[in-house]
């Protein structure tokens, strides 16, 4: 499937989407979502980093999925169906979670939309078991579900797996993965690691990939991840090197320094929107000649 | 503990020195015109003030401890704030006194606003300085809500009277990054660009006259490094980094008074007020 680089006009959709269903060490992340769209609506979306905002008359068209009582695959029924009618319309898709799980919605819809889409997994955890705690659909299972629909992956910040992921991603062609560890050798600079992803990229942010000191209030925290600094400066990267067609914030859970960590969701939620636009813009060619230079 | 603290100076040690005998002052000032972002500054100097006894006050990078080389602790001044203006004058008289007296002053604020009054005073005993602003947010707005001087117009109050550097700020808005045009002479390394280590060069090369009023809002440390009221964006400094840019800062200039502000204590967290009073000590200790 071609790829459209439309910008005219160049809007985004939020999801907000609080599904928490298996959390399995803090519970909470059915609460990021609201927290962080509430702070979008309070903070001036501007980064001075990028000097780039979204104006005053640019307001996030938001919609807030119902997930009470509700089963994971009705939510991500609607999750899919929204996104996907979402981005026929043009629309970048942004959605706000929630555990990991809904991820899946707004992938499918891109996948639909795009054909062949790659994810980019920043997160402490691999997410790669194929069932937990005998779920197949648990929060550490999401990016398996995401394999199963075909897409290659390349997970940042990965810091925590258990010998079933590890084997998967020394095993699969698809699966690239680099620690906090590798990441900071080579100064957060990518290299060959995206050389596998098609050009449409679904970009997905655990929050958990921040060093729980960076961001407390998340549901599964791990020693020795980024910093906002490293995290944007992939999150760059990526949108230099690829089209990000659709992008989620999720696995916040703000019951620990929650001003702190819902601001910091926030500023990344602007980050992703700021440089998906920017990757929305610049034409394949012109992307590669940046990374030339 | 609190009026021990006073009694006794910055550190409650035994060797505090009289005024008299003084060549550094450090100066309470609990300043908090209620124009800020981080609110409760004004209880920030009683809390460092009453940390600074557990802090251990020996350099071991100089290899002395600066409370030894003549530091004395003034009482806070008691602002009045029936204008805007009336404490800030009140802050430049007090300064005026000790750097008549040929002592160099160290402000604990208080709301980061208190450099425009440090410097006036600075620039009225030295003549020709600069400013070296360190601060999270660059204040390059004219005005914030109508008022002349917040911190979110320090920057470019300052710009306007004296060459000054604003280092390590992370975060402003669209209105400010569009003033940074119209603001003469402004200057500015962000954060980003002083992670890992800002040297002398780099300061140097803006182009600041010798002497320089050094201004610290403690804001520019990341929300991990230095969690407080207020202090939420994200990409801020690292404890070193702070402290590599201090060392930076006296040794490119002659330092001839320097604030530490914009603190705001967090109850129940204890290091905040201890990193707070351990970058004063740090601060003595590289004063001229």
């Amino acid at each position: 499937m071609s790829v459209e680089r439309p910008t005219d006009g160049w809007r985004p959709v939020l999801l907000v989407a609080p599904f928490e269903q298996t959390s399995s060490f803090m519970s909470g992340s059915a609460e990021g979502p609201e927290a962080v769209a509430e702070e979008l609506r309070r903070v001036e979306l501007f980064d001075p980093d990028v000097r780039q905002g979204f104006g005053r008359g640019e307001h996030l068209e938001t919609f807030h999925v119902p997930v009470a009582s509700r089963s994971l695959s009705d939510v991500l029924r609607d999750l899919e169906q929204l996104a996907g009618r979402s981005m026929s319309e043009g629309r970048f898709v942004l959605m706000l979670g929630g555990e990991h799980t809904v991820t899946l919605g707004p992938l499918r819809a891109a996948i639909a939309r795009w054909g062949s889409v790659g994810v980019v997994q920043l997160d402490a955890h691999g997410d790669l078991r194929d069932s937990y705690e005998g779920r197949k659909t648990s929060h550490a299972c999401a990016m398996r579900r995401a394999l199963d629909l075909g897409v290659s992956l390349l997970g940042l910040g990965i810091r925590s797996t258990c010998q079933e992921e590890v084997d998967l991603a020394a095993w699969s062609p698809r699966i690239v993965h680099r620690t906090p560890r590798q990441l900071r050798d080579a100064s957060c600079k990518l290299g060959s690691a995206l050389d596998h992803l098609p050009e449409c990229v679904y970009l997905t942010v655990d929050m958990d990939v921040f060093d729980p000191a960076v961001a407390p209030g998340v549901g599964t925290p791990e020693a020795g991840g980024l910093d906002w600094h490293q995290v944007t400066s992939l999150v760059d990267e990526v949108a230099m090197r690829r089209r990000i067609v659709a992008a989620d914030v999720i696995e916040l859970a703000p019951r620990v320094e929650r001003e702190r960590t819902v601001r910091l969701a926030a500023r990344v939620a602007v980050r992703a929107l700021l440089r998906s636009r920017d990757s929305a813009s610049r034409p394949t060619s012109a992307r590669i000649a940046d990374v030339a230079r | 503990m609190t009026f021990e603290a006073y009694a006794q100076g910055f550190g409650c040690l035994p060797q505090a020195t009289p005024y008299h005998e003084a060549t550094r002052v450090v100066v309470p000032v609990p300043l908090d015109p209620g124009c800020g972002e981080v609110p409760g500054v004004g209880l920030g100097p009683l809390a460092v003030l009453g940390a600074s006894r557990f802090v251990e006050t020996f350099d071991a990078d100089l290899g002395f401890d600066p409370l030894d080389r003549g530091v004395a602790t003034l009482d806070p001044p008691e602002l009045s704030y029936d204008d805007p203006a009336t404490p800030l004058e009140q802050i430049r008289a007090l300064a005026a006194g000790i750097l008549g007296d040929g002592k160099l002053p160290l402000y604990i604020g208080g709301e980061r606003i208190i450099a425009l009054p440090a410097a006036r005073a600075a620039s009225e005993r030295h003549g020709d300085i600069g400013v070296v602003l360190v601060a999270r947010r660059p204040g390059w707005l004219d005005r914030d809500a109508g008022r002349v001087v917040t911190p979110l117009t320090i920057g470019r109050r300052l710009s306007e009277l004296w060459p000054t550097l604003v280092v390590g700020p992370r975060w402003w808005n669209a209105l400010e990054d569009a003033a940074l045009e119209r603001v003469p002479g402004a200057r500015m390394i962000p954060a980003r660009e002083v992670l890992g280590g800002i040297g002398t060069e780099r300061l140097r090369a803006a182009g600041l006259p010798a002497r320089a009023h050094l201004s610290i809002d403690v804001g520019v440390l990341d929300p991990s490094v230095l969690p407080m009221p207020g202090n939420l964006e994200p990409g801020g400094l690292g404890w070193y980094d702070l402290v590599d840019l201090v060392d930076a800062a006296f040794e490119s200039f002659e330092v001839v008074s320097c604030d530490v502000s914009g603190f705001a204590p967090s109850f129940g967290n204890a290091a905040t007020s201890l990193l707070v009073a351990q970058l004063v000590v740090r601060c003595l200790g590289r004063a001229p």
